[in-house]
């Protein structure tokens, strides 16, 4: 079964993936954390939702956070009413360093999703622009709102 | 002392001095930034998810101790803001800090003030 865009949380976390252990961790795991940050404000939302959906009647919307995330990490196909994302993000400890916190997460996902209606795969299209992913999917032409005008009798 | 945000003077709303309320003291949805932080000889490293701020939406700020990074994220459904302050027990050079904003991550070097690097002391023969 695919996903419906109601399910505006079944989108990766790009972070807190273990968000209720690191708010609360044993004190000396807490000693080590603090020795050099102290961090003295949570985020309030963890795990905020990251995908938004929008119909504009001719085109669907799709606006996905994919942080760190660069073209050649993600890949996207359409077939009929069903587009599928996929990509990657590696989280690694650069050279040299050791880790003092760890709250981004390695995420790799293949989301697929069910569109209210066939879209025309030849006129998608997709842009990055600040860690966010905005697909843009119009209405294959037959789908599309026709204005049907009334004429006088 | 803003580093990421020359124009922060001009814009009301982007900057938020670390004495001041908090964000979430607003109506404004707080979103969730999470960071790693990395420690190597010369410097502590801090990378943070920030997606859909824009360079001129950052302000990150530095006033020994505190840390702080606050993100304003643009209009609609997604609108809101990130912020964190952190506390920074080590010595750190106030000239020495660069932040870079890629892809939706910050990534902020932050080196260590020149006494608190490991130093060698050379032996000599007596």
């Amino acid at each position: 079964m695919l996903n419906r865009f109601s399910d505006f949380n079944d989108w990766p976390s790009f972070g807190f993936a273990d968000f209720s252990r690191a708010r609360a961790p044993s004190t000396q795991l807490r000693r080590e954390l603090d020795r050099l940050f102290g961090d003295w404000e949570r985020p309030a939302t963890p795990g905020a939702s990251a995908l938004n959906f929008d119909d504009d009647g001719t085109n669907f919307v799709l606006r996905a956070d994919v942080p760190g995330l660069t073209e050649n990490d993600l890949q996207i196909s359409v077939a009929g009413n069903t587009v599928t994302l996929r990509g990657e993000r590696k989280v690694e400890v650069p050279e040299g360093h050791s880790v003092h916190r760890r709250e981004r997460s390695a995420v790799r996902f293949a989301k697929s999703f069910e569109l209210p209606a066939r879209v025309d795969a030849d006129k998608v299209t997709a842009t990055l622009k600040h860690g966010v992913l905005t697909l843009t999917l119009p209405r294959a032409a037959e789908v599309q709102p026709r204005q049907i005008s009334v004429k006088a009798a | 002392m803003s580093l990421f945000n020359p124009n922060a003077s001009k814009d009301k709303n982007a900057v938020s001095p670390t004495h001041e309320a908090p964000a979430s003291a607003t109506r404004e949805r707080q979103l969730s930034l999470p960071v790693d932080i990395y420690e190597g000889a010369d410097e502590l490293l801090l990378l943070a998810d920030l997606p859909g701020v824009e360079p001129q939406g950052l302000t990150v700020s530095f006033e020994a101790p505190e840390l702080r990074i606050e993100g304003r994220r643009g209009a609609g459904d997604a609108a809101g803001v990130y912020s964190r302050t952190f506390r920074v027990s080590e010595q750190i050079d106030p000239n020495g800090i660069s932040a870079e904003l890629t892809a939706g991550v910050l990534k902020l070097r932050l080196a260590k003030a020149a006494h608190t690097k490991p130093r060698k002391i050379e032996v000599r023969a007596g």
